[in-house]
């Protein structure tokens, strides 16, 4: 039986396009797909999912549907909106949540912001922001609400809550 | 086309593609955790060039985005 995978070229060329740096790894033993929870046993391959790691190794966000035709586009589009999200978290939120979201003590009763996409959705985040009445609903787009969303999701955990295995 | 700063966005693309092996099932395994906000495990894989490429290697420099993807696999004749 000879297998191949399908030479990197075209990859490439998409991301030579974008700006990107790439490279394709090779994980023979399947040992990484298995630590990122990826592993699809059935066909023994990976699942499509993309993970977005900031520059202190935090996963910041996973996106499950990925439209591979597209995916290069929508990255570079992802990374925007989470880097507008990022310069209004600075602007609003980190007074009283702190750089990282999980400062308890800059505000009364506030609570760590680290993994909260875990638990909700960027809309349930963008409502619960509001509801909270210190940002009103128009100071920012719609699209500002969403991007703000995109990067209060994955806020990293607070120390200390680290170890649960489940996604 | 896109305006300028978007070609300007430090990602990395890294496509973990799956090449064929023979090998033996992989003892049943531990997932890290891979939660949002955790810290991404940190891999040492070879890349097409056979350079070996760490996660840890781009920490303080740039985002990463890291792909997985199900292998395209061809028959050979």
């Amino acid at each position: 039986m000879a297998v191949s995978f399908r030479p990197p070229e075209f990859n490439r060329n998409l991301c030579a396009k974008e700006s990107l740096n790439f490279f394709v790894l090779s994980d023979t033993d399947r040992s990484v797909l298995k630590r990122y929870g990826v592993y699809d046993a059935e066909n023994d391959c990976a699942r499509r999912i993309t993970f977005l790691i900031d520059k202190n190794g935090f996963i910041r966000r996973i996106v499950r549907q990925v439209n591979p035709a597209m995916h290069g586009r929508d990255l570079v589009e992802l990374v925007r909106r989470w880097q507008l999200g990022e310069s209004i978290y600075r602007d609003l939120c980190a007074r009283c949540h702190g750089a990282d979201g999980n400062a308890t003590d800059l505000y009364p009763n506030t609570k760590p912001l680290g993994g909260i996409g875990n638990r909700m959705s960027d809309d349930e985040i963008v409502k619960a922001t509001i509801a909270s009445g210190f940002v009103h609903e128009t100071v920012l787009r719609k699209d500002e609400w969403q991007a703000l969303a995109v990067f209060v999701s994955g806020l990293p955990l607070p120390a200390g809550e680290k170890h649960d295995a489940r996604p | 086309m896109r305006a300028r700063w978007h070609y300007g966005t430090v990602m990395m693309v890294m496509l973990l593609a799956l090449t064929w092996v023979m090998g033996k099932e992989a003892k049943p395994s531990e997932r890290d955790d891979v939660r949002l906000g955790a810290k991404a495990p940190d891999f040492a894989l070879p890349d097409s060039d056979g350079i070996v490429r760490r996660l840890s290697e781009f920490q303080g420099k740039k985002m990463v985005a890291l792909a997985f993807y199900p292998a395209l696999f061809q028959a050979g004749g």
